[in-house]
């Protein structure tokens, strides 16, 4: 067990920012917690490492309680969304800083540099000063510098946010191999649930200072808890259904049966939502008819390369009150939808959940 | 998120308080409570009789409107002539431009007395002024020493360098954007000027004539050696009513009467500034982006009057000096008066005038030390301090500046004479009068590069196992250093040329330069001339070289 929060609450000029927050993180794992901004993602960061004060909660490094540490004592790691490099000091200075709080001699000092910064693929960078570095570079100096001192656990607050994509991606596959490599656990904040999809063994998703779910990236996505939750881990089409039996439900296309859809059983209610991701639908195009499948009309194509997201306007029955429902459905190649063209959908199995609203 | 710097603790705000305060409160409040209780207590008893009585004079109101009166003309004339060459400064390209640039910044670090000085010889009639002026006049040209003009044109002298500092820092940083949009808009170069240029900088104006107008209120030096006996400012007279007439009541309720009027000028600017605020997008753009060649005839022979004007006025009084500090009667080079300064002959100050370099280089030592720890401290309470104290520190670390130095020196004799603290004859007296008038530009110095440096640097240390004080060893200092440097070399040039404050506290054996150059140019003879133009040269000297070393100094980008 490396890190252990225990109900940890902040509170600044009075307000309360997060609210009994519990985290585990083992070693070698990646927690990624998503969350919009405001959230208190970086606040609960912050804490974690003795940056703000806590109001309440324990926390708790390889069994040893560092509630009440100063930051400095704290032995974590942490890298800042604007990396924070001293500038008064060059790629060398930056790096030992940490080994040199921590009293290692300096021929040990030297071989470890040389070792983080072979790590992150900037060898020989050292005696090179901070300004002369691009965007990048001075991101990995700063992933260098937070690991050099093996901490036991590694926080990063969006660390990557102001790169571009294609960086940000090279960038995030290499720390991935530094924290698998020094079996260094690892909290990652970020606002982008792409990220948070792929970068966490575990996601944890906070909003107003709460923890609202935790689970596998997978579990979140096909499963979330709520719509609130569902629309923060990702794109997500929300149907009123009204559940008339334990087999049957009335969507908008019509009656049909529903528990072999659902990825987790339903509660309940009668008056419900159901969640579905724009991956739980098969697509018929021309349409077809059959058990489970329904027609709408493609009004909109987001092109992506390697798939493209189509929306899709549910038909309505004539005289229905309700607004046409539109759908955002996931079509992998080849394409042959076009706008206009009419298109058949159908549920998949165990892809959808429902909620009570 | 919040990009603070990093908050002090209480316990260590208290320690790092305790420098500022019981220095201020010795050295500045002490005094100036003694000056108001000499002006307001009066017959056992708290009242406004000397205040009265001299507001009823008819000669110090006389002295109080001629105060006002130059003030209002100096700062006019110096828009005027200062405008204009921080507009062709800021965007045109020239030969000489940089030597005109520092021509014309420099003037402002030098000391009050070197300016009167090289002022005195330029006015003589039988230099180059007279020179110039005997076209005009024939035979005889009149002798400008001592008459409003002379004093006028020292303190253009002096703040122009003010207004291309203030002005022509804003012109720099101007979004070319702006400008551009009207060109494209259909705008000619004169409506651009008037209508796009002038009301950007308007603000900037506004705050370097208020800034020039408090100076110039307050002017001292200038005034006592160029004015007259008929023009007295109020500094002036402070200083005649004490040295002179001892009548110490009388310059204590013109000391108090200053301090009202500064105070209410200063609150004025304040709201002032603040009221012509333009919000507009600065581009931190490098200095000189903007400066193009003159292309015209009209653009050229602006440009050229302004360098021939600038070489003239700035260059003229001071190589005057030099020159005239060379010279015996009809020998146009020796170094006489030079070695005279080291000879006891010099009867005047009772040893030979040299020992005044020596003491004025001692004094500026401890007074740069003494500033910048106070200073150093002061500036990491404004910056990091708890929120209240901040503005509080800011208020009280410029109000030195407000207060002039005649009034200092004044409260020092007034103020540190008698128990519970009797240091009329201690040598610490000047160094630490030189020290409260240099520490509010330390202060102005060392605080934005403190500001500048961001919390996540802070946190960084902390995180990588730094604590507190390591990280203020490790990162702050490394980081103010140049800083500090720059401050440092500011309060030294300050030091150096002190004079208002000095002249009151100075004593025989602690003579520094400004005061042995008044002594001597207040007695006849060539010789006390001559030396005081060699005392003179060899003041400019040191300022100079003491700012060239400071100029080497580049202050680091702290935002990484």
């Amino acid at each position: 067990m490396s890190l252990r929060v225990e109900e940890l609450s902040v509170e600044l000029a009075g307000k309360s920012i997060i609210h009994q927050v519990s985290i585990e993180v083992n070693d070698g794992e990646i927690v990624a917690v998503l969350g919009p901004s405001g959230s208190g993602k970086t606040t609960m960061l912050r804490a974690i490492a003795g940056l703000v004060p806590l109001a309440q909660g324990r926390i708790w490094s390889n069994g040893h309680d560092i509630s009440n540490q100063p930051s400095f004592r704290r032995g974590v790691g942490y890298m800042f969304q604007e990396h924070a490099l001293f500038p008064h000091r060059n790629v060398a200075e930056n790096i030992e800083f940490g080994l040199r709080m921590a009293k290692m001699r300096k021929p040990e000092r030297l071989g470890r540099r040389r070792e983080v910064l072979e790590l992150v693929g900037l060898g020989g960078f050292d005696q090179r000063p901070v300004a002369s570095l691009s965007g990048g570079e001075r991101q990995r100096v700063a992933l260098a510098r937070a690991i050099a001192p093996k901490p036991a656990l590694l926080l990063l607050d969006e660390p990557f946010s102001s790169l571009d994509r294609a960086l940000r991606e090279r960038l995030w596959e290499d720390l991935v191999d530094v924290l698998v490599q020094t079996n260094t656990g690892c909290i990652h904040v970020t606002h982008d649930h792409v990220e948070a999809l792929r970068s966490g063994d575990r996601l944890v998703v906070l909003s107003e200072g709460e923890i609202l779910q935790a689970g596998s990236p997978l579990e979140l996505w096909r499963m979330p808890n709520s719509e609130a939750i569902g629309r923060i881990v990702g794109p997500l089409n929300t149907v009123p259904v009204e559940l008339i039996s334990s087999a049957a439900m009335v969507a908008p296309w019509g009656r049909t049966s529903y528990q072999h859809l659902l990825a987790r059983p339903a509660p309940n209610t009668n008056s419900s939502k159901l969640l579905a991701r724009p991956d739980a639908f098969e697509i018929s195009v021309p349409t077809t008819g059959g058990q489970g499948w329904f027609e709408g009309t493609v009004i909109r194509r987001n092109f992506m390369g390697t798939h493209a997201l189509v929306e899709v306007a549910l038909d309505t029955d004539a005289g229905a009150s309700d607004e046409p429902i539109g759908l955002l459905v996931l079509e992998t190649t080849p394409s042959f939808s076009e706008l206009g063209s009419r298109i058949s959908l159908k549920l998949k199995d165990r892809s959808v959940v429902i909620t009570a609203t | 998120m919040d990009k603070h710097n990093v908050a002090l603790s209480l316990k260590s705000s208290i320690l790092l308080s305790i420098i500022p305060i019981s220095f201020l409160a010795i050295f500045f409040i002490l005094p100036v409570a003694n000056i108001i209780a000499l002006g307001l207590h009066h017959d056992n008893q708290w009242n406004l009789n000397i205040l009265q009585s001299v507001w009823g004079d008819s000669y110090l109101r006389q002295v109080i409107w001629f105060t006002f009166a130059q003030a209002i003309a100096s700062t006019a004339l110096t828009i005027a002539i200062g405008f204009p060459i921080a507009y062709l400064l800021a965007r045109y390209k020239f030969p000489l431009h940089g030597f005109i640039n520092g021509l014309v910044t420099v003037p402002f670090v030098l000391p009050t007395v070197v300016v009167a000085v090289a002022f005195l010889v330029l006015l003589r009639p039988d230099g180059w002024a007279g020179g110039l002026l005997g076209g005009w006049w024939g035979a005889s040209p009149p002798d400008l020493r001592g008459t409003l003009a002379a004093v006028l044109m020292a303190h253009v002298f002096y703040n122009v360098s003010v207004v291309v500092r203030i002005v022509g820092g804003l012109l720099d940083q101007l979004d070319p954007a702006i400008e551009d949009a009207a060109a494209v808009l259909g705008a000619n170069k004169w409506n651009i000027f008037t209508k796009v240029t002038l009301p950007l900088v308007r603000p900037a104006l506004i705050s370097a004539a208020l800034v020039v107008f408090l100076f110039t209120f307050t002017s001292f030096g200038v005034v006592l050696f160029l004015g007259g006996p008929g023009n007295s400012t109020l500094e002036v007279e402070i200083h005649r009513q004490t040295a002179l007439l001892l009548n110490l009541p009388v310059a204590a309720a013109l000391s108090i009467s200053q301090l009202v009027m500064v105070a209410v000028l200063a609150t004025i600017s304040l709201k002032q500034q603040r009221g012509a605020a333009v919000e507009q997008p600065l581009v931190g753009g490098r200095a000189g982006a903007r400066q193009r060649v003159a292309s015209t005839i009209g653009e050229r022979s602006v440009v050229l009057g302004m360098i021939l004007v600038s070489l003239g006025f700035f260059g003229a009084p001071l190589l005057a000096m030099v020159l005239r500090s060379l010279r015996s009667g009809s020998t146009v080079f020796t170094l006489e008066w030079y070695r005279r300064l080291f000879g006891p002959s010099s009867t005047v100050l009772g040893r030979s005038a040299i020992e005044a370099v020596w003491n004025s280089l001692q004094f500026a030592a401890v007074a740069t030390v003494v500033a910048v720890v106070v200073g150093l401290s002061a500036s990491f309470v404004i910056v990091r301090g708890p929120e209240i104290w901040r503005r509080w520190f800011e208020v009280l670390l410029l109000l030195p500046l407000g207060v002039s130095a005649v009034t200092v020196g004044f409260g020092f004799i007034v103020g540190l004479d008698e128990p519970p603290l009797n240091l009329r004859n201690s040598w610490w007296l000047i160094p630490m009068a030189q020290a409260l008038v240099s520490t509010p530009f330390v202060v102005r110095v060392l605080v934005p590069v403190l500001a500048s440096i961001e919390s996540r640097i802070h946190e960084a240390a902390a995180v990588l196992g730094a604590s507190p004080l390591r990280t203020l060893w490790e990162v702050d200092l490394p980081l103010i250093g140049r800083a500090v440097g720059l401050a440092a070399g500011f309060a030294f040039a300050m030091s150096l040329g002190e004079f208002g404050a000095t002249v009151f506290i100075a004593r025989a054996d602690t003579v520094t330069v400004p005061v042995a150059i008044m002594r001597l140019l207040g007695l006849p003879g060539a010789s006390n001339y001559g030396q005081a133009m060699a005392l003179s040269s060899i003041l400019m000297a040191l300022t100079f070289s003491s700012m060239l070393v400071v100029s080497k100094i580049r202050l680091p980008q702290v935002s990484a």
